[in-house]
């Protein structure tokens, strides 16, 4: 097309051709000229731009998917927080359970005790209060014995000494002091 | 007596009438589209500016015309 | 006055030669593009930041902005982003490269700075005595050593039959010989032998002269514009000096930028057409109408 138009315009009217500044050595050169730009350009301008477009992509779109990751990690991380801290605070509420439980136990096995030890005391005492009391009552009745003979040697004058008197009073006093007790 | 600047004036002049009206014809029919369908502003202001291209064309020939009438002899 | 209405020369001068070969001022212009593409992509991918700031930013978004201009039209599916990943490196680089071109015409310096044209001093039996500056009636004795490379039809022709032709190749190697090539000869309607059948026929001969068309329309229209703009920026700074291109000059960013974009985005729309062959049209407006909710459904998301 070329070699076709360049000499149809210059043949067709020269006049005009010249006018225009058409010529074949700078037709070539300007088309050169042009390749070499087209060349340029195709082989490392666009691809430079274009590879720095996509890589930015790419980042950004790794960023984002990180991002989104880093998402799911969180919620999953603080739903297991959440489920830790639950099993916790069971686990508090069992211990605290069974430590009350055991403290009642404790509790009601020292009152026992100490019921039953009050018990004991108490019975160990009366026992002792008891014998004290037998002993007084002997001891008294004996005193009263030695009395009334005294009293009655000293109101008939004489001597009660016989061993019959004696077991006389004796048996009185006993039975008094028995039904005075009842 | 020489008419060359005659010729060479009446040559853009009557040359630029027609691609004037064809400009303002075009131009106006945009501005309705646009006012009627503004989501497809793009497509009519792209495909105006192809329009613009082949009307205005004319007045470059024309323009041409006269440059050739008045420096080639 | 202090100085005349420059002179408005279509083909660019030749400023030196290199051996036989002749290197005009475009290609100079051109030349300058591609250092400036060089250090902008150098020092826009030497540090890869993961969190990019400046020229790296800049760099970026025009890659991403192109890139989904490019999908828009080729579509989001995946045989979509597949074609989209052919047609890139060449849409990208016209646009890059031609935007570039573009704006060199608002640097200032580019079309004023240059070697003093002694054949015009001669003509005008005249001196230049006010040294490296140009005033008055010979201001205009000038060969700029930089002009934008687009305002040189040489290169337009060249760029705008590289798409017709890789539309070309891409339509061969993606429909195969037979398909493509019965978009131009379509003896499948033609031996339907009705009316309807030729005038089918007809069309498809007609595209074959549209290509060329193509070629020379895509070419005269950079060429017009960015000329035309540099002319504009030109005859303002002679009427209204310092003042009127404080306006222009924003004006003619603009231009550079619209024309980049009109010139990658017909390349990108050639190359699309090229992939597609006649296939069943439409049988009704309902069904063409469901077919562009669709597509836009898709262009918009």
């Amino acid at each position: 097309m070329v070699a076709i138009l360049t000499p149809l315009l210059a043949d067709a009217s020269s006049g005009i051709s010249e006018g225009l500044g058409i010529n074949t050595v700078a037709f070539l050169s300007q088309l050169i000229s042009f390749g070499i730009v087209f060349f340029l350009l195709w082989r490392y301008g666009f691809p430079a731009i274009i590879k720095i477009l996509e890589q930015r992509q790419a980042v950004i779109r790794e960023g984002v998917e990180n991002a989104e990751k880093a998402k799911r990690d969180l919620t999953e991380a603080s739903a297991r927080a959440e489920q830790l801290l639950a099993d916790a605070r069971r686990q508090a509420q069992e211990t605290i359970e069974q430590a009350a439980k055991n403290a009642q136990q404790e509790a009601n096995r020292i009152l026992e005790d100490a019921h039953a030890r009050a018990e004991q005391l108490t019975q160990q005492q009366v026992a002792r209060i008891q014998q004290e009391a037998n002993r007084a009552r002997n001891d008294l009745s004996r005193l009263v014995v030695n009395l009334s003979i005294d009293a009655a040697s000293k109101v008939i004058s004489r001597s009660v000494d016989s061993k019959d008197n004696r077991r006389l009073v004796e048996e009185f006093v006993s039975s008094s002091g028995q039904a005075g007790r009842q | 007596m020489d008419l060359t600047p005659l010729a060479v004036g009446l040559a853009i002049g009557l040359g630029a009438i027609g691609p004037g009206i064809g400009i303002g014809v075009a131009a106006g029919q945009a501005f309705n589209a646009i006012g009627r369908n503004p989501e497809a502003e793009p497509l009519i202001r792209t495909n105006f500016f192809i329009g613009l291209g082949f009307t205005e064309a004319i007045a470059i020939y024309a323009l041409l015309i006269a440059f050739l009438i008045k420096f080639i002899r | 006055m202090f100085w005349k209405l420059p002179d408005i020369k279509l083909a660019p001068d030749v400023i030196f030669h290199i051996g036989a070969f002749p290197v005009t001022n475009t290609l100079l212009g051109t030349w300058m593009v591609i250092l400036i593409l060089a250090a902008l992509f150098f020092f826009g991918t030497r540090r890869r930041d993961l969190i990019p700031s400046g020229l790296q930013n800049f760099m970026e978004w025009i890659v991403e902005f192109l890139l989904g201009l490019v999908e828009n039209v080729t579509g989001k599916d995946e045989q979509g982003k597949r074609k989209a990943k052919t047609f890139f490196p060449l849409v990208a680089t016209l646009f890059i490269f031609i935007l570039l071109a573009n704006l060199i015409d608002v640097f200032p310096g580019v079309d004023t700075v240059g070697a003093i044209n002694t054949a015009v001093l001669a003509q005008m039996h005249a001196t230049n005595p006010y040294g490296p500056f140009l005033f008055g009636n010979i201001s205009n004795a000038i060969i700029p050593w930089i002009r934008p490379a687009t305002t040189d039809l040489n290169l337009n022709f060249a760029m705008s039959l590289i798409v017709v032709i890789t539309s070309q190749v891409v339509g061969f190697s993606t429909l195969g010989p037979a398909e493509h090539l019965s978009k131009y000869f379509n003896f499948r309607s033609l031996f339907k032998f009705n009316f309807g059948g030729f005038i089918e026929f007809f069309v498809g001969l007609l595209d074959i002269i549209s290509e060329i068309a193509r070629v020379l329309s895509l070419a005269f229209r950079l060429f017009g514009n960015i000329f035309a703009g540099s002319v504009v920026l030109a005859v303002f700074a002679f009427l209204l000096p310092f003042l009127a291109d404080v306006i222009f000059i924003p004006f003619e960013i603009f231009v550079a930028f619209v024309q980049a974009l009109i010139f990658s985005l017909l390349t990108l729309i050639f190359l699309q057409l090229a992939t597609i062959g006649h296939g069943p049209e439409p049988e009704s407006e309902q069904e063409a109408r469901a077919e562009f909710r669709e597509k836009h459904v898709a262009a918009a998301h």
